[in-house]
């Protein structure tokens, strides 16, 4: 009897080995306390509110959030995609690195459910969205250019900007006093990619052609590079790692006069640097002096999608669309994380209207100018190679010429595009 | 026939069972599924095509792989010469009979490896800040300008990333050492002053000597560890300037995860795999050709 016990015993305890990896995926139909089927959702914002409204307005399904960082949710979702097990029902990225899970083949078709709201969003948009003619996710969000200002500073210098030769101009005077005009990313990092691509799209410019093809012997790439180049050289930026309590330190110390950034950075900034309320303002993308009109970069912005692994696609793509294309859903996006709307009719709704009293007042929305669309290809390889040569102009081994050569050569070498 | 299973000894091996395959499946596995997939390309998570050492031999043509190889060795190296003299210094400081409050020592020197590693992070960004840092802080008392941004330089981010890791590790290695320590008879030092030995003399004939099997354990364990960097300068610097902190766990992660190429990815942890053996294994038979009276 003993001997059987124990034999029991060891069989339980390796199955329940087994039991315990049998993980709840989104493969799961697992209801919550009310009855609701639970939906995982991976984001790494703070989206709770806008969440929990869906879970309130409807009784079918209740969003689960699953908070990670965005670099961790491309690299659990690869990994889940190719195995075919682990997905989450719904996840978030950045629409930077959003194509390669578009192309996986592993998205659901959201065709049906989100088709009617598509006008809503720019072609561009829709384009992105869009894998051989159907639609695997929707945008919640744009982050377009804006230039936040210390309003106190500009106002005790005299300065006004029009143009980036303004921009360099006031940094001179600036720098008598050991103030920098911008901080400038250095090392570049994964930034350095995005930000130069942002400058580049403010001159109407990209990395490569609608296609995916490199541009070579790129004149607007030259142009950007140059400008960073002499922001550091002659000291007028400040070169900073971004985000890190250096960052935000120089920025208490009033040491950052202005900041070129995409509008999502207007929440980091608040919370950041809340003792800074009041003496912010925005203004547009200044314009480039060669250039008639001005207009505003292009970070990137956010898509969500369903995967293909989920048990409930159809609910699920209900909550995308009405998060990224009703009205109701956008304004969620923007009370909770910030966000500048992708689905247009939004800007309509009074509450995109509004003054900030952190920017004195100023509606970051209506800073907002033309963009042009931005072409996204092998993001991962591209954000390395750009850092790389972006770090060696700072560092004084290439000038901006060759470090603009350098990035189309080695990105149509790794690529092969 | 009937089968006969003897109880007794089988008990044991049923007991072992549940480890047994968690091992084969978690651990056995995920190694042989990943040198496997090194040698294929793999499509949609599912092997497709024997392609031979085509990954091993993209690699290592590959220069931003060749400079993490040698960011790592470089780092290895320096950080463990640095870590494990800090550590013998500290243990041998702590061991000594005219220090009081050792605990308080000990603990203090222990502290680092307990702290989150961003809350350092946070501690070294603060510290080397140019503008606003304790560093400049403290230089400004002097009148000193300090105008270094040491995570902007290729050459000097790499000290900070070693600065950093040496301050997290050697209190933790100290701990071995003094465990060492502690296992060297007194009688020896006795003997040794009477000989007319200075402190110097001691520590160079005795101490050392005697603490070299836990020195190979601490360098085996710390290379194998140090190959394995990444947090540090990861959250310092993402591996730039210019790739100048890029390390192989780094690379191994950008081709894996970031660019998603995993079985070129299962090759670089293999290239990985090999340096440390080798680490290792030269570490050893240093060991042994020193126990053995050879030079």
């Amino acid at each position: 009897m003993k001997k059987v016990l124990t034999v029991l015993l060891c069989m339980m305890l390796s199955l329940s080995l087994f039991a315990g990896g049998a993980k709840d995926t989104a493969a799961t139909e697992t209801a919550a306390d009310n009855g609701k089927t639970k939906l995982e959702f991976w984001t790494w914002l703070s989206s709770d509110d806008a969440i929990d409204a869906y879970n309130q307005m409807q009784d079918e399904v209740e969003i689960v959030k699953v908070q990670m960082s965005h670099a961790d949710i491309n690299a659990k979702l690869a990994i889940a995609l190719q195995a075919g097990t682990g997905a989450p029902d719904i996840y978030q990225t950045t629409q930077r690195y959003y194509p390669q899970f578009r192309d996986s083949g592993h998205m659901y078709d959201m065709t049906a459910v989100v088709s009617d709201v598509m006008d809503g969003y720019p072609s561009s948009l829709q384009d992105l969205v869009t894998y051989n003619g159907q639609i695997a996710g929707l945008t919640p969000d744009v982050s377009p250019s804006v230039m936040f200002y210390r309003a106190d500073i500009f106002e005790e210098y005299g300065i006004e900007i029009e143009t980036f030769n303004d921009l360099i101009e006031a940094a001179k005077i600036l720098k008598e006093d050991g103030i920098y005009m911008l901080p400038i990313f250095n090392p570049a990092g994964s930034w350095g990619a995005n930000a130069v691509g942002m400058l580049l799209g403010s001159r109407e410019g990209n990395y490569f052609t609608p296609d995916g093809k490199v541009i070579h012997d790129n004149e607007d790439l030259e142009i950007v590079l140059e400008f960073l180049d002499q922001m550091v050289d002659e000291g007028y930026g400040e070169s900073l790692t971004f985000f890190t309590p250096e960052f935000w330190g120089e920025f208490k110390a009033g040491k950052i006069a202005a900041w070129i950034m995409n509008t999502a950075e207007a929440a980091n900034l608040k919370t950041n640097a809340p003792e800074l309320s009041g003496k912010w303002k925005i203004m547009p993308t200044p314009r480039w002096d060669d250039k008639d009109t001005a207009l505003s970069g292009y970070w990137g912005g956010t898509v969500i999608s369903v995967t293909d692994q989920s048990k409930n696609p159809e609910e699920a793509a209900k909550f995308v669309k009405w998060l990224c294309g009703t009205v109701e859903g956008q304004v969620w996006a923007g009370k909770t994380w910030s966000a500048v709307p992708a689905y247009e009719p939004a800007y309509d709704d009074p509450f995109f209207q509004e003054g900030d009293p952190y920017f004195s007042g100023d509606n970051i929305y209506s800073m907002i100018l033309d963009t042009t669309p931005f072409h996204y290809f092998d993001w991962a390889s591209v954000e390395m190679i750009i850092g790389e040569k972006l770090d060696l102009m700072f560092a004084g081994q290439l000038s901006p010429e060759e470090a603009a050569r350098a990035i189309e050569d080695t990105i149509a070498a790794e690529t092969g595009r | 026939m009937k089968t006969h299973i003897d109880g007794r000894k089988a008990a044991p091996y049923f007991f072992l069972l549940p480890f047994l395959v968690f091992f084969l499946i978690f651990r056995l596995w995920p190694i042989v599924w990943s040198f496997l997939i090194s040698f294929f390309e793999l499509e949609d998570g599912s092997i497709a095509s024997f392609i031979g050492l085509s990954n091993y031999a993209t690699i290592f043509k590959d220069p931003t792989f060749i400079k993490s190889i040698w960011n790592t060795i470089y780092f290895v190296i320096v950080y463990n010469v640095i870590m494990i003299f800090l550590a013998i210094l500290l243990a041998v400081f702590c061991n000594s009979p005219i220090i009081g409050c050792k605990k308080a020592y000990r603990a203090v020197f222990f502290s680092p490896i307990a702290m989150s590693l961003p809350v350092v992070a946070v501690v070294f960004d603060l510290i080397f800040a140019r503008n606003i840092g304790f560093i400049t802080s403290l230089l400004g008392i002097f009148g000193v300008e300090y105008n270094y941004r040491i995570f902007a330089s290729m050459t000097g981010a790499v000290w900070a990333v070693i600065l950093m890791r040496v301050w997290r590790g050697a209190g933790y290695y100290c701990a071995y050492f003094l465990a060492g320590l502690t296992s060297i008879p007194e009688e020896l030092y006795e003997s040794a002053m009477i000989d007319g030995a200075n402190s110097f003399q001691q520590f160079w004939k005795i101490t050392l000597p005697l603490l070299k099997p836990m020195l190979v354990f601490v360098i085996i364990m710390s290379t194998i560890l140090s190959f394995q960097l990444f947090d540090e300068p990861w959250i310092l610097t993402q591996g730039g300037p210019a790739n100048s902190t890029l390390t192989l766990q780094m690379y191994l992660y950008q081709t894996s995860f970031l660019k998603q190429d995993f079985s070129k990815g299962a090759a670089v942890s293999y290239v990985m795999t090999l340096l440390m053996l080798a680490a290792s294994v030269v570490s050893v038979s240093r060991q042994k050709d020193s126990a053995s009276g050879r030079r």
